[in-house]
């Protein structure tokens, strides 16, 4: 076969298949140990060895040897990570060719053009990167500090939980982003509701309440009078850095991908938020971009756009 | 902790004896680093079938036949409900009684319940559609774009039709309508006969990839992946270490299976005294080795192990070693062997001969004995 492996080392998960496929063959989670920074590189040897065998002989069942890889890399990720990767593909896997890509410049590709705002809701952050005719604007970078992995870790703390398993298990099953009438009305109204349930990795019962399941919205979309990190303001942001003439083509065609896009109600909030801040005053520059703004929708997968 | 002999691998680190393979064409013992992996062939885990390269490729290394549960991943069983008279199959789980009747997927005889579960995954089709359909694009895109830059290169003027052509030639962007979208209310939310373990979690969502549903009663059967059967070589000279059989059920006597306990000695630890160790050496060959312990403090002389051979019972040495001295016991294809030791970490190089057939294999190894 001709076709050529693609792996995307994610901090949470690690997405494998082959290229020319819609869909990766496997997800699987990434060794907690790869996404310590202070690991030199022999020891991220020794873990990517043993995690890549896996990858390249139980999930993909791919013969390393007679294709190229494509390994995406992430900017900010460690650089001995990266070079500990490619050297067991090159010694251990004997692999012939690895192409190294940037993850969030992929993304773009999924909308038909060359041209647009990459916003990368992922585990460790929240990342924004316009794309403009196939080049990323590495200056216009943003990252902001609302993760999956600071989501997590407000649930944790207001269940009162230790068990990251649970936690997480109760974020995948019951999370939830408010927009619209919904917003307004857990505003006005004050009323609540309580689940128990019984998470995945947990043997006891835990309580969740309805305002808890509104969590992730609290961290990513978090009140920008208030200094608070806010996703559709990190995009403003970034749009402030670009080019003049580039704004009107990168805002109309924001792609939202990553594990955190997959919240049901993301992205209403999204576009919600976004042009609400238009109207603040210290984006007021951008203002006349507010009849551009499109999130482009598409039929794949958010969380697999990257891979 | 504990008590165990390790052998030091080339690669520098030290593994027992369970972990190793052996080389016949360098006579070096081999840890799993040492060994390169290929896959061979795949079979499936379930029906044990063997499933040729190409047809593994087209099914996207699944088996056509066998499928997983939805929520707990176990194997799918075909259930036969005869009850209504009409003879219905269905798959069921026999780990959480999930049936595919939830999804309507039942069948009056076997082909037509595998036919209905094919047509679930149809849903596939449209995103690899749409990922052809990219790909197409961006290949003509790639050409005409190339055109274009090689004309600017070509001049190094501009002129205003130049200019005029390219504004041209650009794309305008349309505002774009903004409707507000229905969300949820409030009441409806606080109202809903909310059941936690009818959604599915993230290890079902990822099964589940092209859908990722959030209601288990909207996950559909995968189909069993594939297991692989994978043959080692040598990292150094590329001889095969291991080759794995494709067939299931012939088992072949002359299979390649180089595992290190097959042809090196076992070291156990008998005694500990204060200062010294009493060793077991046990020899798994069919026929007479010969050994030699070095840098410990006794006399390096070459001792034989005598052995079992499944056919004549024990097979024994004419005469005696060079250096009987040395041994303080021998039992059947074991000899005892004290030495001295000043710590709980004992050192020693070994040589081993052994042999196969005609040929006598000469191995050196270094062994690290743990004692705590």
């Amino acid at each position: 076969d001709e076709e050529a492996v693609v792996v995307e080392i994610g901090t949470a998960y690690t997405k494998c298949g082959y290229s020319g496929e819609a869909l990766p063959r496997s997800v699987v989670k990434t060794p907690s140990a790869l996404s310590n920074p202070e690991l030199n590189e022999s020891e991220f040897y020794d873990v990517l060895r043993d995690f890549l065998n896996i990858i390249y002989f139980h999930k993909v069942q791919s013969r390393p040897k007679e294709g190229a890889t494509v390994l995406c890399e992430n900017l900010m990720a460690s650089r001995k990570l990266l070079e500990a990767a490619v050297k067991v593909m090159f010694e251990d896997l004997q692999v012939p060719i690895v192409y190294l890509v940037m993850e969030n410049s992929l993304p773009v590709y999924t909308s038909g053009g060359y041209t647009g705002l990459v916003v990368d809701s992922g585990f460790t952050d929240a990342r924004v990167l316009p794309i403009f005719e196939g080049i990323p604007i590495v200056n216009s970078y943003q990252s902001m500090d609302c993760g999956l992995k600071k989501v997590l870790e407000c649930m944790k703390t207001k269940l009162e939980l230790d068990n990251d398993q649970a936690v997480e298990d109760i974020l995948v099953k019951m999370g939830k982003v408010s927009f619209g009438e919904l917003r307004k009305e857990l505003q006005e109204r004050k009323e609540d509701r309580d689940y128990y349930v019984v998470p995945k990795g947990s043997g006891t019962r835990v309580k969740v309440s309805l305002r808890q399941r509104f969590t992730p919205e609290e961290v990513m979309f978090g009140d920008y009078d208030s200094n608070q990190h806010n996703i559709a303001a990190g995009v403003l942001k970034s749009l402030l850095k670009c080019d003049i003439d580039t704004r009107k083509g990168l805002i109309n065609n924001i792609i939202l991908c990553g594990g955190g896009s997959m919240i049901p109600g993301f992205q209403e909030r999204f576009e919600e938020e976004l042009l609400n801040l238009l109207d603040d005053e210290d984006f007021s520059k951008l203002k006349g971009l507010k009849d551009f703004m499109r999130v482009v929708e598409s039929p794949y997968p958010r969380n697999l756009l990257n891979w | 902790e504990g008590v165990y002999a390790h052998y030091l691998c080339d690669c520098g680190k030290e593994w027992g004896i369970e972990d190793m393979y052996f080389c016949f064409q360098c006579t070096k013992p081999l840890c799993v680093y040492c060994v390169t992996e290929e896959i061979d062939s795949f079979y499936c885990r379930n029906c044990m079938e063997n499933m040729p390269t190409t047809e593994a490729m087209a099914f996207k290394n699944r088996c056509s036949r066998c499928f997983q549960c939805p929520v707990c991943f176990t194997t799918l069983q075909i259930l036969l409900n005869n009850s209504s008279g009409q003879k219905q199959y269905h798959f069921g789980c026999q780990h959480c009684y999930w049936d595919s009747l939830t999804l309507g997927l039942s069948g009056t005889s076997l082909n037509e319940l595998l036919m209905s579960n094919q047509t679930h995954f149809t849903k596939d089709n449209p995103l690899q559609q749409a990922v052809q359909k990219l790909q197409e694009t961006y290949k003509v895109n790639l050409r005409n774009r190339k055109k274009v830059m090689y004309r600017h290169v070509a001049r190094e003027i501009w002129t205003l039709e130049d200019l005029q052509k390219s504004l041209s030639n650009k794309e305008t962007i349309e505002p774009s309508l903004h409707e507000p979208k229905q969300s949820e209310t409030l009441d409806s939310l606080l109202s809903e006969n909310f059941e936690y373990f009818d959604r599915t979690d993230i290890d079902q969502r990822l099964t589940n990839l092209s859908t990722q549903p959030q209601e288990v009663n909207q996950a559909t059967a995968q189909p069993l992946p594939l297991l692989t059967k994978r043959s080692k070589r040598c990292k150094h000279c590329r001889k095969y270490v291991v080759k794995p059989e494709t067939l299931p059920n012939y088992s072949n006597p002359f299979k390649m299976e180089n595992l290190l306990v097959y042809f090196f000695p076992k070291i156990l630890v008998r005694e500990i005294g204060e200062d010294f160790v009493a060793l077991v050496f046990v020899n798994p060959t069919s026929s007479v080795s010969y050994m030699k312990i070095l840098n410990t403090g006794l006399a390096e002389g070459e001792v034989h192990l005598n052995a079992y051979d499944p056919i004549m019972d024990l097979v024994t040495a004419e005469g005696s070693s060079e250096n009987e001295a040395v041994v303080q016991s021998r039992e059947k294809n074991k000899v005892v062997i004290n030495l001295p030791r000043e710590s709980n970490e004992l050192f020693f190089d070994m040589v081993w001969k052994f042999s196969r057939g005609t040929e006598i294999k000469e191995v050196n190894t270094r062994v690290h004995i743990h004692l705590t």
